[in-house]
């Protein structure tokens, strides 16, 4: 009994000493940014170029910049995974419209920061930006629970292509400017002006969104653990004996949905200030598929293995961005070969 | 009444593309949601029948419509015979597939040749299409396949943008189809342009072969067999892989004639076509009851209506919007479509 | 024996059509405390379906069916597994990708009542919840004899060991009446010799027993009633013996031609 209590101890040790580091690390990584490095890929390139086709490859360097910006992104990312996390990971309900949730944080924010300088008349609702965040995260909620309400009885398949389904709507009504209020397929741009003093400098950004993530890898590692998450897991297995056991499924799956919208709001409402804009472009489907596969990548359930995926994946595509649309060639191609390969995702247990 | 018949035409459009959808889904219960990117490639196989391309995009779709055929025919005749024997027969294929499409891309061929000529490529397409991103799946968790298929509509989506060995990003249009605007019949202000008619007898004459097809030949009843219970279907005997390779090509073959079409309708054809269109004809397949073939026509054909309708009566930058407002309502109502039967949970 | 017994379960008047097809018809019986009941027919005889009318999954088409006096006949299966019956299934479903234990804490959520800001902030009740339904769970797992599996996961078990972890998961929501669908289903011999025991020492902690089985020879050993049903209405009910020399229900089995024969 002792000896077991002593590994359990050293643990629990271990474990304090990764989150210390892994706090530690995000502490300092700012000093380290921005990062930036350039091959030569054109010498290389050419002789085979040249042999090949018989004209030079027109590459001449390669260039890869990840600035303060990207770890910020990075960070935002992980918020949103861990939300869908909570809806694909925990309970199964394949979400493929997550970003229409984002949105709304994005575009509450935008909103309500815009009002007052553009408009004089209006009232804003808040006058500090940082209580603009929960009204962000309750709308992002709000819609949410409505369609969970009205589609989280469908299966499987259909939830997903309704979900993707609202994720259109979503994107067109705000290109279509929406109640007059989400300018249209412009966006609303907020201005150094409008945009609150705290943010400008990019550091501030970066430890909120740094901290709001570890708080929500956190959330989801203690509410995995509980008598809810187990729930949530047994919803996912088998419907039929879930309820034998005593689960209200429906009611699991609703707050499972409706918890994600706290995640997405509130990274939405960060993505407006770190992007300075709402626009549509941002928030399309696109957007969605990325954060499912920062999900799968990771390990559907698992929150270090979707954490770690999520930053692995945005800075990849930034790595990647030199490659114009050979970037999203490779990423769809890297998802065929992931699924066929190790489908379980980089940190999932292996399939059965 | 001039927006519902061109919502018609439309919907006709979108229940060809659907039955790929639904034909795919009846079989393996898996959303192919790369089936619009098939789409989009075996419309622009007809177009690089159709006009005279340029030497390296010749290539590419010959090298495209090469490797595919390869895998497909290989893996068929592997089912058969030895592996060396599916190699050599594999690389036949390949060769001939590759020099067909590389010579018919460098020289003008006629549009309804064009559209002929194309149909083995998009088949073997979907073939190679299942048998590599689908078929290491079966028996997964349902997650795991459907995002392969986004990959694989990234990859075909993206690949078609790739220069100078693809189309690179702007709009093309097939030449001399000037024809398809002429207006064949007019009546009270409502005038039907020779591609409504060319659509709708096209159209409605592949939907009844498909369902003579499926109805009256033995391979049509093995693949009625094999969506009622694959395993059970083996056991009778049926090469179910078999079965399913030949629902994706089915269903791209069918596709294919439909991306002529809807790209001939659009005026133009882009590597981005079949995005849209295929989550469109996708949600008609959903709204008819997936799985349920009569059900994607009548989807797909009631989608085309609203949304030419109500694109005209409410505000026509909501009309995409509109297709995934009429799925949600009649999900609500009728939670597996309109003509589909929900399964019966074995307990 | 002489005293009046409470009634757990009565099924009354119950009928349940599939479109055409009448699954279950006009059946009536009563399921009296601490008694080990089973339920017997042929294949196809509607015993399954009854046993899923009395757990929510369908409802009753006409009839009804009650649990200490309140009819189930509009509650969610949910709701009637709070109210006291737990189940287990024809054809096992565990929560294949979980523990052992975690499957027999999950038969605990009704017995639970920790929210998602008690987990969050890691207060009194999730402890203590999750403190008590780990002793409890391994408590289960030693009574139905799956100790030092806890970590194991749920589909790598052996087959005879799933059953018993799907009785020990129905045991966690502390039921008072037990429904087991086939609990002998592809057990060796020494297995059900076993899995008799086992019931019968449910039985001793004062849980009804309501079973389904075919094995003849198992159920004429452990209960003390049974009820025949044959293309979906109650042909017999009797003691063991009398359903032995019953003709009708001779007449059912051997009629239908079933192996199973009667022992």
């Amino acid at each position: 009994m002792t000896a077991e209590g002593g590994i359990v101890k050293r643990r629990k040790l271990g474990k304090a000493a990764a989150w210390l580091g892994v706090i530690l690390f995000l502490a300092w990584l700012p000093s380290f940014l921005p990062f930036s490095v350039e091959w030569n890929i054109g010498s290389w390139l050419d002789p085979i170029w040249l042999r090949l086709f018989g004209h030079s490859s027109g590459i001449e360097t390669y260039r890869i910049d990840i600035g303060l910006h990207h770890a910020t992104l990075a960070a935002l990312f992980v918020i949103m995974a861990m939300g869908l996390n909570l809806s694909i990971g925990f309970a199964g309900l394949l979400d493929l419209g997550f970003i229409a949730f984002v949105a709304i944080g994005a575009y509450i924010m935008a909103i309500e920061l815009t009002r007052v300088p553009l408009n004089s008349d209006s009232v804003r609702v808040f006058s500090a930006w940082w209580a603009v965040i929960p009204l962000c995260i309750f709308g992002a909620v709000l819609v949410r629970v409505a369609l969970g309400a009205t589609c989280l009885r469908l299966r499987g398949d259909y939830l997903a292509i309704v979900t993707l389904g609202f994720g259109e709507i979503t994107r067109v009504a705000l290109k279509n400017d929406l109640f007059g209020l989400t300018g249209g397929p412009d966006g609303i741009f907020l201005s150094p002006r409008v945009m609150p003093e705290f943010f400008s400098d990019p550091e501030p950004l970066y430890y909120l969104a740094a901290a709001l993530a570890l708080l929500s890898c956190f959330t989801l590692y203690r509410w995995k653990n509980s008598r809810a998450g187990r729930a949530w897991e047994a919803v996912r297995e088998d419907e039929v004996a879930a309820a034998a056991c005593g689960i209200n499924v429906f009611r699991a799956k609703i707050w499972a949905y409706g918890l994600g919208g706290v995640f997405a709001g509130l990274a939405g409402a960060l993505y407006a200030l770190h992007n300075t804009t709402a626009h549509p472009t941002d928030y399309d489907f696109i957007e969605s598929v990325k954060v499912v596969v920062m999900v799968v990548l990771g390990g559907m359930g698992s929150i270090a293995g979707v954490a770690f995926g999520s930053v692995v994946f945005i800075l990849l595509l930034e790595v990647l961005r030199g490659l114009a649309h050979y970037r999203m060639l490779i990423f769809g191609a890297t998802l065929v070969a992931l699924m066929v390969f190790r489908p379980q995702g980089l940190a999932g247990r292996a399939g059965k | 009444m001039q927006q519902a018949l061109n919502g018609l035409t439309l919907g006709l459009l979108y229940a060809l593309i659907a039955l790929g959808y639904t034909l795919v889904y009846g079989i393996i219960e898996l959303i192919n949601f790369a089936h619009g990117e098939l789409m989009m490639f075996g419309a622009f196989f007809a177009y690089s029948f159709c006009v005279v391309l340029d030497p390296p995009t010749a290539a590419g779709m010959a090298t495209l419509g090469g490797i595919s055929a390869f895998i497909a025919v290989s893996d068929r005749v592997e089912g058969v015979r030895s592996r060396g024997e599916a190699v050599g027969a594999g690389l036949g294929a390949a060769l001939v597939f590759a020099s067909f499409a590389y010579h018919g891309g460098l020289h003008r061929l006629p549009l309804v040749a064009s559209v002929f000529a194309a149909l083995p490529y998009a088949a073997v397409l979907a073939m190679a299409l299942e048998r590599i991103a689908y078929r290491p799946l079966r028996g997964q968790d349902r997650l795991i396949p459907l995002i392969s298929a986004i990959g694989a509509s990234l990859f075909l989506q993206n690949l078609g943008q790739v220069e100078p060995w693809f189309f690179g990003t702007e709009r093309k249009s097939f030449p001399e189809t000037d024809w398809v605007k002429d207006q064949v019949l007019a009546y009270h202000g409502v005038s039907v342009s020779t591609l409504q008619v060319v659509i709708t007898v096209v159209a409605i004459a592949m939907m009844a072969g498909l369902y003579f097809f499926i109805h009256k030949t033995r391979v049509g009843t093995a693949m009625r067999a094999t969506a009622q219970n694959r395993k059970v279907a083996a056991l009778m005997g049926i090469d179910t892989d078999g079965v399913i390779v030949l629902t994706f090509a089915l269903g791209a073959v069918l596709a294919a004639v439909g991306g002529v079409l809807y790209a001939l309708y659009l005026g133009s054809i882009y590597p981005f076509i079949g995005y849209m269109a295929g989550i469109k004809a996708f949600t008609a397949a959903v709204l008819g009851g997936i799985g349920n073939v009569p059900g994607a026509m009548v989807g797909g054909v009631l989608l085309g209506v609203l949304e030419s309708v109500g694109a005209a009566f409410i505000d026509p930058g909501y009309k995409d919007a509109i297709a995934f407002a009429v799925l949600i309502l009649v999900l609500l109502v009728r939670p597996s479509g309109i003509f589909g039967t929900g399964p019966v949970e074995k307990v | 024996m002489t005293e009046a017994r409470e009634v757990v379960l009565s099924v009354q008047n119950l009928t349940r059509r599939f479109g055409g097809l009448v699954a279950v018809a006009e059946v009536s019986f009563d399921v009296l405390a601490g008694e080990i009941v089973a339920l017997i027919g042929p294949n196809g005889a509607g015993k399954t379906t009854l046993f899923n009318v009395v757990t929510g999954v369908y409802q009753p088409s006409e009839g009804d069916v009650f649990y200490l006096d309140e009819s189930l006949a509009d509650l969610q299966p949910h709701e009637i597994c709070r109210r006291g019956i737990a189940r287990t299934f024809q054809n096992i479903r565990l929560f294949n990708g979980m523990t052992v234990l975690e499957n027999v804490m999950i038969g605990r959520h009704t017995r639970t009542g920790a929210g998602l800001h008690d987990a969050l902030f890691g207060l009194r009740r999730h402890r203590h919840e999750e403190k008590d339904g780990r002793e409890r769970a391994r408590h289960l797992l030693e009574f139905v004899g799956l100790t030092g599996q806890e970590a194991t996961i749920a589909s790598d078990l052996p087959y005879g060991h799933q059953r018993r972890l799907e009785i020990a998961r129905a045991l966690a929501s502390e039921p008072k009446l037990l429904l087991l669908d086939e609990p002998a289903a592809g057990l060796t011999p020494a297995e059900k010799t076993e899995l008799k025991e086992l019931i019968e020492a449910i039985r001793g902690h004062g849980i009804t027993v309501l079973l389904i089985e075919h094995d003849m020879k198992f159920v004429m050993g452990i209960s003390d009633r049974v009820v025949v049903l044959d293309y979906g209405r109650k042909i017999a009910e009797g003691i063991p013996e009398e359903i032995r020399r019953n003709p009708a229900v001779i007449e059912a089995y051997l009629g239908t031609g079933a192996e199973t024969g009667v022992a």
